[in-house]
């Protein structure tokens, strides 16, 4: 069975990795980055790790993409989120938790519950750029980015949005980290994208990604900062789908950034079962699959490694 | 052809129902419960609510099969193998696809870990809500294609708007989707220290509603193209005919008290549907019976269909069922088809003194008898998600 739908093609206006060294709970500079940056009130410093993070990727993301106007009313109906996350704001909920067993309800902090959802990254990245359109949080584990990815271009090629922010990633607990470090030994962990062995246990990172409507009556060139495209992978030279639209100006919105974030999302869900495969130009990363309703194609998200 | 286009000529069928609720065990005890009006609210047995000064949810008293490493994955192989049975004969397993809600799965490893109450420490596995479909999918002798989706209280709306997508996109044959989610001591505890619970059972709409009531239990809905379903010589149960998502935009846990992210849901569903307000014979509610919530929804409701809010129908099943989290919306799409199947709209059960009244027509009372070919049911969460699904009634008698 077929079902031909037609579907607008989706482009990636703009992304950005946030990837803190060693770890979120550990670097203290990159904390005080977000702060910095992002978050200089102290009602989006009690957010939970991942919601800051993803709300300063996206931030960040907006930026490649040039998009800084706000949106009217009418646009954000038509702008939406989609998170991917093994984990969501698992601080949060450790937090809360270890406050519950503890001391009972009566010591829980009211705010850190709603904050200790999967989707509070979701809700912030809504709130704060006021999108009226589709909020989707996958909680798949080994899946996620691709399930996120995947969900994020169908609610444009679907008809539902003209433009998602789509952010996948994790960011770990310490105790969670502890746990599985534990468990995700160096001897049965796969090779990463550039062959080197990733450190035990996961790593933090999050991506962020603006993904819109590509708008075929405009030249190219003329388009919102286009840096990739979703469609069908080709046995052409470039065999991936980051077609650069503007190669040199692709250099300054540091869309390597999603070969970076494709090589620490692979370390991250490594251990889960993400793959590394190889085409005739060395390894490549794939994120996703069956994003073309209309081809039925094995579509993917594709980057060269090595370029 | 577009996404709304193929929606309806290529048409998503249901052709298998699941549920397990307070109410009892199967899609029949839920839909009789609901037209008796029953309120199976009582003490907590799950867990110990401690220090809560509310003690009060709709507990799944049935003995479920032990299957699964969770209270969680038994509810929704209960549900799931029910509909699966209605559903006969299915593909081979490559080709059917899941899509899971859940909101809490996970959530009690991580309390009997910190409580020094599991032998290996924390198994951090069964803190992924990809786990639980991975389980599901194991015992149910699915194939591979599975999603998990949490997006608040609206994740099991979210979760079969989602399955016809990656029908309509032919990713599967067959989905499932299925909302599941047990009382957990996390959730109760959050809502309470919200005061979002009612003391009393709850009741949405009323004048002296005073918050929710939490519940538990699965839906599962089997979905497939109606093209497929007709040539195997299914029984159609109904269709999905719409769907539509928003969000508020505006406070993480209360609605938009003017129910704009609501109406947008409803406004998209309709449109994706390709009806208008006037086709529709009953809005399943939200209904939570916060304050807030009850209130943002009416005027939601108020501002999507205009004039014809006053001679629209709303009922909800949460003063029955309580509030099922990650499975509410999946337990509602039920209760909605088998309202579509039956011409009959059950009443709000508690609900006397309605505050809507002019606004909306809340049934009360009794069932009302209806005659019509479409129905909708809202799913609200925190985040402000509001998701809106349109059903079909089947043409076919069933």
């Amino acid at each position: 069975m077929t079902t031909a739908i037609e579907v607008p093609e989706v482009v990636v206006a703009g992304g950005y990795l946030y990837r803190p060294q060693p770890s979120y709970f550990d670097d203290e500079a990159a904390q005080q980055q977000i702060f910095g940056e992002l978050l200089g009130n102290d009602t989006l410093r009690r957010l939970d790790a991942f919601s800051q993070c993803a709300l300063f990727a996206v931030e960040h993301a907006r930026r490649a993409a040039g998009v800084t106007a706000p949106s009217t009313v009418a646009v954000a109906e038509r702008h939406g989120v989609c998170v991917g996350t093994g984990l969501g704001a698992q601080a949060t909920r450790v937090r809360y938790s270890k406050r519950l067993a503890r001391s009972g309800p009566s010591a829980t902090n009211p705010i850190d519950f709603p904050d200790s959802i999967d989707g509070a990254a979701a809700a912030h990245i809504a709130m704060r750029w006021g999108l009226r359109g589709p909020s989707l949080t996958f909680v798949d584990g080994s899946g996620t980015a691709e399930n996120a990815i995947v969900a994020a271009c169908r609610q444009i090629a679907f008809g539902r949005a003209d433009r998602m922010y789509l952010v996948v990633g994790d960011i770990h607990e310490p105790w969670m980290r502890r746990s599985i470090g534990e468990t995700v030994g160096p001897s049965d962990t796969p090779m990463t994208a550039t062959g080197h062995t990733p450190p035990a246990g996961p790593i933090d990172a999050v991506l962020a990604l603006v993904l819109q409507i590509l708008d075929r009556s405009r030249r190219a060139d003329d388009q919102t900062r286009v840096s990739g495209f979703f469609g069908v992978p080709t046995e052409s030279e470039d065999h991936c789908l980051f077609r650069d639209l503007t190669p040199p100006e692709s250099d300054r919105f540091d869309f390597s950034g999603a070969l970076q974030a494709g090589g620490a999302w692979l370390e991250v869900m490594a251990p889960m079962g993400s793959t590394v495969r190889s085409c005739q130009d060395g390894p490549v990363i794939g994120l996703c699959s069956r994003v073309n309703p209309a081809t039925h194609s094995r579509l993917a998200f594709w980057r060269r490694v090595n370029k | 052809m577009l996404y709304a286009a193929a929606m309806s000529r290529i048409g998503i069928a249901v052709t298998g129902l699941g549920a397990i609720t307070a109410l009892g065990n199967g899609a029949n005890a839920l839909w009789t419960g609901l037209l008796e009006g029953r309120r199976p609210f009582g003490p907590i047995r799950a867990f110990d609510p401690g220090a809560c000064k509310i003690n009060l949810a709709a507990e799944v008293k049935y003995d479920l099969p032990q299957l699964g490493s969770s209270r969680t994955a038994n509810l929704g192989v209960t549900a799931a193998r029910e509909a699966l049975q209605q559903a006969g004969a299915v593909p081979v397993r490559e080709r059917i696809g899941l899509v899971v809600a859940s909101t809490g799965y996970g959530d009690r490893t991580i309390e009997l870990a910190l409580a020094g109450k599991t032998q290996n420490g924390l198994r951090w596995r069964e803190c992924l809500k990809g786990t639980l479909a991975d389980e599901l999918a194991e015992i149910l002798r699915l194939g591979p294609k599975r999603q998990v989706i949490n997006t608040a209280c609206s994740s099991g709306a979210i979760a079969i708007a989602l399955a016809c997508d990656g029908l309509l996109a032919g990713d599967y044959d067959v989905a499932l989707a299925i909302g599941c989610d047990e009382l957990a001591a996390v959730t109760y505890s959050g809502f309470h220290s919200l005061r979002a619970l009612d003391p009393e059972p709850c009741r949405p709409f009323d004048r002296n509603r005073r918050g929710m009531s939490i519940g538990e239990g699965a839906g599962c809905l089997v979905l497939e193209r109606a093209n497929d379903a007709r040539r195997c010589g299914k029984r159609i149960l109904g269709f999905v005919a719409g769907s539509g998502f928003a969000c508020d935009a505006h406070h993480l846990t209360a609605p938009d008290p003017e129910g704009k992210g609501a109406a947008l849901s409803m406004q998209n569903a309709l449109r994706q549907a390709g009806i208008e307000a006037n086709d529709l014979g009953f809005v399943n509610a939200h209904g939570t019976g916060t304050p807030l919530n009850d209130a943002a929804e009416i005027a939601g409701i108020e501002r999507a269909f205009a004039d014809h809010a006053r001679r629209c129908l709303v009922h909800s099943a949460k003063a029955s069922t309580g509030h099922c989290m990650g499975a509410a919306g999946t337990i509602e799409a039920v209760v909605a088809l088998l309202a579509l199947e039956n011409q009959m709209v059950p009443a709000t059960a508690g609900l006397i003194d309605c505050e809507f009244e002019g606004h909306v027509d809340c049934v009360t009372g009794h069932p009302r008898g209806i005659r019509a070919n479409f129905g909708m049911s809202n799913s609200f969460g925190f985040g402000g998600n509001d998701a809106t699904l349109v059903f079909e009634r089947s043409k076919v008698p069933s």
